[in-house]
């Protein structure tokens, strides 16, 4: 599944963030996006499409959003659709109402536009259990192929380990950003990750030693120092 | 203080104004009743004796006499010193006959036969004037002395307390009542206000970001970063706004649980370096050796801010740039953990310094340009009743402690 082939739909009551999402998303490479100005178009257009990815916004003119994805989640329309609630609303109630709901995320007004991006995407990979894996990553001469696992530099082809592929994978799926040493933890070991940054070192001088030209100063995959660590962009 | 100086005034006003009215009422209405009390004993018994005269060892009543009594609806009659009646005028049928000594003892101060009746003694005998059954109630108080002198020196000043208590907590009531409904609609009306702005911040902060990425136009990409940065200052202050009146008047709904102090600060810090993309401030990060798993029971969403704020607080005075270090320890002496955020840049005045460590919030305004982000800082630490200091870091610079 192409990760911006999926149909989106965006319910706003705003037109100009309507317009202005949209042509985030367009730029970005979305290119299947509906709108829908009230509960009433969007009960009609998610009855009728087939959409892989929703936009809500929580204060409607003719209702609210968390009502509106009830009524739909009773419907059976979206149960396997995820769910974005997109508010103005930021406190920890509205928040937790509407994850609580079954939404896959909650992201209140104002958001950069940026992070919008970046969450959708992570909603998406989660959803459809898409990743980076269908990219290759080039890092100067190195290529790595998240498909097969393999890291190619001048001519000799080394293998990564489940582990330090996880860490490549939340790295590159978070480019150029900190990924803290506790989200790198615990994407490697979800069932309890505590006390385990030690291990977290050893994992990143090993992928080190095969990712970079001088593992001991390295240019792409840097530390954070007390933070984490950062795929260079 | 201000605020709080005037709120005193009103309240002692509104007492002094509760008080004035309670006592002119109860006074006007006792003067009243007062005066519309009749006297019961119409006719006095000396006017009473003066007109009754003796003529050979009988007694008579003059006409002016008589009438005085029947308009006051009274009888009257003299018993000698063996209990005859010696005279009498209107005098109840039932009435007409020998008194013993007990049967004097025993109406001297209350009824005669039902018949409310009063006694004087004169030299013509025992002076009797009643009225009619049921016109009078009479009462005798007898009391201890030594009740009496407890009461007033002891009791008395009770119930004048209680008195001026109740008093006092009436308008105290009312006043804070009337805050608090106040308080309640501020909170509300800022957080709409809040919630009304977040639309067009979006907007603004949306399309400002989209334009500050073409880069064939430099200056206007330029511009329009610098329209973005503002947008999301804007956004940062109507939080803290928001924040600081929920805090205020304790209406958010801000659930604590066991936070990783480390993992939570590192997140922050690194959502700050992330968001941020100036390269002129550095950031040194550190957690004391065994200090990675401490935790502390706080409100995530505070946290974050209160964190958010200090860093925030060393990069807007600081915009030629700065290091901030952010650092995690432990005061052996006391047993508490320190979070302390400082910066290498300006700094601030003495003064200023002194007004952050006051233990009341100081306002936003005496704060000057450090405002309403210190004032939250403040407002979250001692929702958590954490301990907190801000003092000059080095010859320059800020430095803000706070003790979990």
């Amino acid at each position: 599944m192409n990760l911006f082939n999926i149909n989106i739909l965006l319910v706003d009551d705003e037109p100009e963030l309507l317009s202005m999402v949209k042509e985030l998303l367009s730029r970005e490479g979305f290119y299947n996006i509906d709108i829908a100005s009230n509960c009433r178009d969007a009960t009609a257009r998610i009855s009728k499409g087939s959409w892989q990815l929703v936009l809500l916004d929580v204060m409607l003119p003719d209702g609210n959003g968390f009502e509106l994805y009830e009524k739909m989640m009773n419907m059976g329309l979206v149960t396997d659709v995820p769910v974005i609630f997109l508010s103005a609303r930021d406190e920890d109630v509205a928040r937790l109402k509407g994850l609580g709901l079954g939404a896959d995320d909650y992201i209140t007004k104002p958001f950069l536009p940026e992070e919008l991006l970046l969450r959708i995407k992570a909603v998406l990979r989660r959803a459809y259990r898409l990743s980076a894996e269908d990219q290759n990553l080039v890092l100067g001469d190195t290529a790595i192929s998240f498909a097969s696992g393999e890291v190619i530099r001048g001519g000799s082809t080394q293998m990564l380990t489940a582990k330090e592929h996880a860490i490549l994978l939340k790295l590159s799926e978070n480019r150029g950003r900190i990924v803290t040493i506790d989200s790198l933890c615990s994407a490697l070991w979800p069932d309890g990750s505590f006390g385990l940054e030690s291990s977290l070192i050893v994992h990143i001088r090993h992928l080190r030693e095969k990712i970079e030209e001088d593992p001991s100063n390295p240019r792409y995959l840097v530390t954070v120092r007390g933070l984490g660590y950062k795929l260079v962009k | 203080m201000k605020r709080k100086g005037r709120n005193i005034a009103h309240f002692v006003l509104l007492l002094v104004l509760t008080a004035g009215i309670l006592v002119a009422c109860n006074g006007a209405i006792f003067l009243y009743m007062m005066g519309q009390w009749k006297n019961v004993m119409p006719v006095s018994e000396a006017q009473l004796m003066n007109s009754i005269y003796e003529n050979k060892g009988k007694y008579f009543i003059t006409d002016e006499g008589r009438v005085v009594l029947e308009q006051a609806d009274l009888f009257a009659m003299i018993i000698d010193n063996d209990g005859n009646i010696i005279w009498s005028e209107r005098l109840p049928e039932n009435l007409k006959h020998e008194y013993t000594l007990q049967d004097v003892a025993r109406f001297t101060r209350y009824y005669l036969d039902d018949y409310p009746v009063r006694t004087y003694v004169t030299e013509k005998g025992l002076l009797v004037i009643g009225g009619a059954r049921d016109s009078v109630w009479k009462y005798t108080l007898e009391y201890d002395m030594g009740q009496i002198r407890a009461m007033l020196f002891q009791q008395l000043p009770i119930l004048f307390l209680m008195n001026a208590l109740v008093l006092f907590l009436i308008p105290l009531f009312i006043q804070r009542n009337w805050a608090l409904k106040k308080e309640a609609e501020r909170t509300e009306w800022i957080a709409g206000v809040s919630h009304d702005i977040r639309t067009p911040l979006t907007l603004i902060i949306g399309n400002a970001d989209s334009i500050s990425r073409q880069p064939e136009d430099k200056e206007n990409a330029e511009r329009a970063r610098l329209i973005s940065k503002q947008g999301l200052k804007i956004c940062s202050l109507i939080a803290n706004l928001n924040t600081s009146s929920k805090l205020d008047y304790g209406m958010g709904c801000y659930e604590k649980k066991r936070l990783s102090v480390a993992a939570s600060l590192r997140e922050v810090v690194a959502d700050i370096i992330n968001r941020n993309s100036d390269e002129q401030y550095e950031f040194d990060f550190k957690i004391e050796e065994g200090l990675g798993d401490v935790t502390v029971k706080a409100n995530e969403e505070l946290f974050s801010r209160m964190i958010e704020n200090l860093i925030g607080n060393s990069i807007r005075h600081n915009p030629e740039g700065c290091i901030i270090h952010i650092f995690l320890g432990k005061i052996e002496k006391k047993k508490k953990h320190v979070i302390c955020i400082s910066d290498d840049g300006v700094g601030a005045e003495n003064k200023l310094f002194r007004k952050l460590n006051r233990k009341h919030h100081a306002s936003a305004e005496k704060l000057g340009e450090h405002g309403i982000g210190l004032r939250v800082v403040k407002q979250i630490v001692s929702y958590h009743s954490w301990g907190i200091h801000f003092e000059q870091n080095g010859n320059s610079g800020f430095k803000t402690q706070i003790f979990l």
